[in-house]
């Protein structure tokens, strides 16, 4: 039988992170990249809430019981197991599929390997007035300034959608549902290493604020950057 | 006195190839479209391609049952076909037993034991290979530390989804 091999498709070239949530149970998600990196839910309300989607698929719904009180789950994977993902002066991009379910902060970290104005990348959605945010920023301590980032608009609630974004030089271009969509862009400034730190989904660096109130399915991170027809392939190949 | 200006030539022929290329248009378009119609049909099918892929970790053993590779409930019909275990650290004096779960039908009776393997004390080979089956409501492969030290066991499994 006619069978394709997950390395050969030229979509996972350079793949990094593709946490694809195939378990549908437990408390951790597994990495089909060669990098075999474990993310492991950390929590302060109960266990993972599986949910499964319109599709048949599986995701998470984060900081649901208590969307509203700083009681936390995030996810992290150890600073030596996520080494793959320290982006400094290479092309990046990343994925995930989200449902943004409450807006009880006004900053919602998604994912990131950084400590703030210091090193790393770091992606965030925010709310100011009415109008939602979609941010993914750059920290260097040593920089010209201490944080460059590049942002969209009109990221809403009560919807799953797909970002995607890809990191080509020093712009950042931000994608919706496979699509471009209009990214404000600093000119990047490569962000530090971030060899030593971990990498979380769901809340800030110190691990103690900005958690994220959402559905997710599947985060991925490349180091390259996808260009436009392979964002449009993400969105075709899975609606959560 | 002028009669105005007049353009005497006629039209009629380039009226009349205005009009095939209008129509061979259409044709392409239909064309296009048949195109299109193959495209998504080819797509389609080329979805639903299963793609060997991998997935794996270290798991370190607590005295209790651990769940090694678990898809509890699959999008369909897939083949999960081996998970491999590395028993490298593992020493005299130590039993692991390994447990393989599959669940057969639909909202019933969740995973269900297929087989239970003992291996006490040293391991050679050093790598355990557990052969899956193909699956529609879910698989599990367990491990649990029943004697000595608890040690950390890399694995990992392929499967075509």
């Amino acid at each position: 039988m006619a069978r394709t091999f997950y390395d050969s498709l030229a979509l996972n070239e350079n793949i990094e992170l593709d946490l694809s949530m195939l378990e549908a149970s437990g408390s951790y998600l597994h990495d089909e990249s060669d990098n075999h990196s474990m993310a492991t839910m950390h929590t302060s309300i109960a266990t993972p809430l599986w949910l499964q989607t319109s599709s048949g698929r599986f995701g998470i719904d984060l900081n649901r019981i208590y969307p509203l009180l700083n009681l936390f789950q995030y996810y992290d994977i150890p600073a030596a197991d996520c080494t793959n993902l320290d982006f400094t002066t290479t092309d990046y991009s990343l994925a995930i599929w989200f449902y943004w379910a409450d807006s009880g902060e006004t900053s919602q970290v998604v994912m990131g390997k950084y400590v703030v104005s210091d090193r790393g990348w770091e992606v965030y959605l925010s709310e100011i007035g009415a109008l939602g945010y979609m941010t993914v920023r750059h920290h260097h301590a040593a920089g010209a300034s201490l944080r460059t980032a590049s942002y969209s608009l009109d990221w809403v609630y009560n919807e799953w959608h797909l970002f995607s974004y890809s990191r080509i030089g020093t712009t950042g271009y931000h994608y919706r549902d496979g699509e471009p969509i209009t990214t404000v862009s600093d000119v990047l400034i490569d962000p530090e290493s971030t060899v030593g730190d971990d990498w979380r989904l769901g809340c800030r660096f110190t691990e103690d604020a900005n958690w994220f109130k959402a559905k997710f399915h599947r985060p991925r991170a490349w180091s390259r950057g996808l260009l436009a027809n392979e964002h449009r392939l993400l969105f075709r190949l899975g609606y959560p | 006195m002028s009669e105005g200006v007049r353009n005497p030539t006629d039209l009629s022929d380039v009226e009349d190839q205005l009009d095939d290329i209008e129509a061979a248009l259409v044709v392409i378009d239909d064309e296009i479209e048949d195109v299109q119609d193959d495209v998504t049909d080819i797509l389609a099918v080329t979805n639903a391609l299963p793609t060997l892929s991998e997935t794996g970790g270290t798991l370190t053993t607590d005295g209790t049952e651990q769940n090694v590779y678990l898809n509890a409930n699959p999008l369909g019909v897939f083949n999960p076909i081996c998970v491999k275990i590395n028993c490298t650290a593992h020493t005299a004096g130590e039993t692991i037993v390994i447990r393989e779960y599959a669940d057969v039908a639909p909202g019933g009776a969740g995973l269900l034991l297929v087989d239970t393997l003992t291996y006490a004390g040293v391991i050679s080979p050093v790598i355990i290979i557990i052969e899956l089956t193909p699956n529609r409501y879910g698989v599990a492969v367990t491990i649990e530390k029943t004697a000595g030290t608890n040690r950390a066991y890399p694995w990992e499994v392929f499967y075509e989804i």
